[in-house]
């Protein structure tokens, strides 16, 4: 593929083969190496410490979800979803809701909405923990690890109330949510956003501000605005290279034109920014979107809770106090094709559904943000060195089983 | 630029694009296959167009012919578009796009790895989700299950609902039966 950085990057390694004069080795990282985040396996050549090309291998996690969804009718397809990206469940749910009901024409209940990006938010936060924590701990600081986990714990437990689960929650249903919030819920969202505020600054002071995180990250990995575009990057990966692109604010589903929250973005290179010594679109700039996006989604929280409170004045059979709207028991969705998407941790989630009529679909396409940012992995990682390689991968905070399906 | 406009400035240049009418979801362009690369070409390249993103390129089998739909996005103008080709089920064959966006790449991969789709000067078209020496097309809706992997059987007998491949139930539970008996959980008759 002609890339224009290709031969600039092709010169640099060029540079390096003079000066290592050592024989190419191919190395072959994964499937089961830790810092792999799963089963990947990567076929790196190598030449001396630097990556000359890298190769992702993919397919070891396949289960065919996408022909299942063939062969189920649309509401048993919920749970499947679950295991499409399990670190954050409830916005592959609400991807998956937003699609069925924007093909079917259904309306959603205003409770419903709420509980939807509350929880969805909630989720956000700790998928955006694992990735943060783990990317510290590729880079060899453990202690961000435990805190981000810490943090996760309280929301797992928010969730285990919600819905009796800590994983793969299923909470969403076709047309709302499966169970209206129980009591104190609304406290305990208040309470947890509360708690995290002062949390992230001290994480920020313990990692985001630390010399030897910043050295390892900076100018590593770069994707630059029109590349990131090109290779089809979503979600903080594609707002770390400085396009400012959020479908929650410029596509808005559910109630998200209702808040206010800024959209995070890189600032790599700028004097100023957070991290000056940077380039725009590197590895750094990811992480740091990433942490600013914790600070936003805590914001929302805030604000779902207190439209929450107010919507609990309603009496109790307004139709705004629903947590499901009142559809056939058999889904038969008219005939018709969908590719919508939704903003998730790791981006844009798309689900391409076409229906011909009955109550099963004829293709149901997941798109996920994972699976993109492999793909532009070999021209990225070109000409790194074999460390740094590990510190792009965790900077793209890849799930492999969102990749495979 | 709403659809209806995109499709005319298209049909313009290529009177052989159609816009089928529908009742639900998304509209889309349908062009013929021997043109689907310089339409989309020109729906990269156009300024006023500038489709500069690919969202989603999907492979699809309806049942009688084979798609390849191409949902696009632009970012400097935010409008969308999609675009749909059909080919038949014997040989299907379209041109690749990779250069058009790079990350088509992966995309056509595994188009072409479960459905068969061929697509023209694709610098690299192995099979991606599937092992290499995998047989057939596991999206299509007539791919048949294979019994076994290299001599590994790949299906299991179902003990709810009958037997998947070989043995029955009647076999299974007794075969059940003894592994209670010899932990103890049942009592011997």
């Amino acid at each position: 593929m002609p890339m224009v950085a290709e031969n600039l990057v092709e010169l640099e390694v060029a540079d390096y083969k003079g000066r290592m004069n050592s024989e190419e080795m191919v190395l072959s990282m994964g499937p089961h190496h830790p810092s792999t985040h799963g089963v990947l396996r990567l076929e790196v050549v190598t030449d001396g410490e630097v990556c000359v090309s890298c190769r992702p291998d993919v397919g070891y996690l396949h289960r065919a979800i996408e022909k299942i969804g063939e062969y189920v009718d649309y509401r048993q397809f919920m749970p499947y979803t679950d295991r499409v990206d399990y670190v954050c469940s409830m916005n592959s749910n609400h991807a998956y809701a937003l699609g069925v009901e924007k093909l079917g024409g259904y309306k959603v209940p205003l409770r419903a909405e709420l509980m939807r990006v509350m929880v969805a938010e909630l989720n956000r936060i700790s998928s955006h923990m694992v990735c943060v924590g783990a990317l510290a701990m590729d880079m060899g600081a453990y202690t961000p690890f435990l805190h981000g986990l810490c943090h996760r714990e309280r929301v797992n437990d928010i969730f285990e109330e919600v819905c009796g689960a800590r994983l793969t929650y299923n909470y969403m249903t076709i047309g709302g949510v499966a169970y209206d919030a129980p009591p104190g819920f609304i406290d305990k969202c208040d309470e947890f956003a509360d708690y995290l505020w002062p949390r992230m600054v001290e994480f920020n002071e313990l990692i985001t501000s630390n010399t030897i995180f910043k050295e390892r990250l900076c100018n590593v990995g770069i994707c630059s605005r029109e590349n990131a575009i090109n290779w089809g990057l979503v979600g903080p990966n594609l707002r770390g290279s400085g396009v400012k692109w959020d479908i929650r604010k410029d596509e808005p589903y559910s109630i998200y034109d209702k808040l206010k929250f800024d959209v995070p973005v890189g600032d790599g290179g700028t004097p100023g920014g957070s991290n000056p010594n940077g380039t725009l679109g590197d590895s750094y700039d990811r992480y740091v979107v990433r942490v600013k996006e914790v600070f936003e989604c805590i914001k929302i929280i805030k604000q779902v809770a207190a439209l929450m409170r107010e919507n609990e004045k309603l009496p109790a059979d307004h139709p705004d106090r629903l947590s499901q709207a009142k559809l056939p028991g058999r889904l038969r969705i008219k005939r018709g094709e969908a590719y919508v998407r939704s903003e998730n941790p790791r981006g844009e989630t798309g689900y391409y559904i076409v229906s011909d009529g009955t109550d099963k679909p004829v293709r149901m396409k997941i798109r996920t943000g994972s699976f993109t940012a492999l793909g532009c992995f070999e021209e990225v990682t070109r000409g790194l060195l074999i460390g740094d390689v590990i510190a792009v991968i965790g900077s793209f905070d890849i799930v492999l089983p969102e990749v495979d399906r | 630029m709403d659809f209806d406009n995109i499709a005319n400035i298209v049909k313009a240049g290529w009177p052989a694009v159609t816009t089928p009418k529908v009742d639900g979801g998304d509209s889309f362009m349908l062009v013929p296959v021997s043109i689907a690369r310089d339409v989309l070409k020109f729906l990269k390249e156009d300024e006023d167009l500038y489709f500069d993103s690919l969202m989603c390129l999907s492979g699809v089998d309806s049942g009688r012919e084979l798609w390849v739909v191409y949902s696009l996005h632009s970012m400097k103008h935010f409008h969308k578009t999609s675009v749909k080709i059909v080919m038949p089920r014997e040989n299907p064959s379209c041109d690749t796009i990779c250069d058009i966006w790079a990350m088509a790449n992966f995309f056509e991969r595994e188009a072409y790895d479960l459905y068969g789709i061929q697509f023209k000067n694709h610098p690299d078209l192995r099979r991606i989700m599937n092992p290499p020496d995998w047989v057939g097309w596991p999206g299509r809706k007539d791919y048949e299950y294979p019994a076994d992997y290299h001599g590994v059987p790949t299906l299991r007998e179902d003990q709810f609902f009958g037997d998947a491949v070989g043995s029955g139930i009647a076999e299974r539970e007794e075969k059940d039966k003894a592994m209670l008996e010899k932990l103890g959980l049942v009592e011997k008759k």
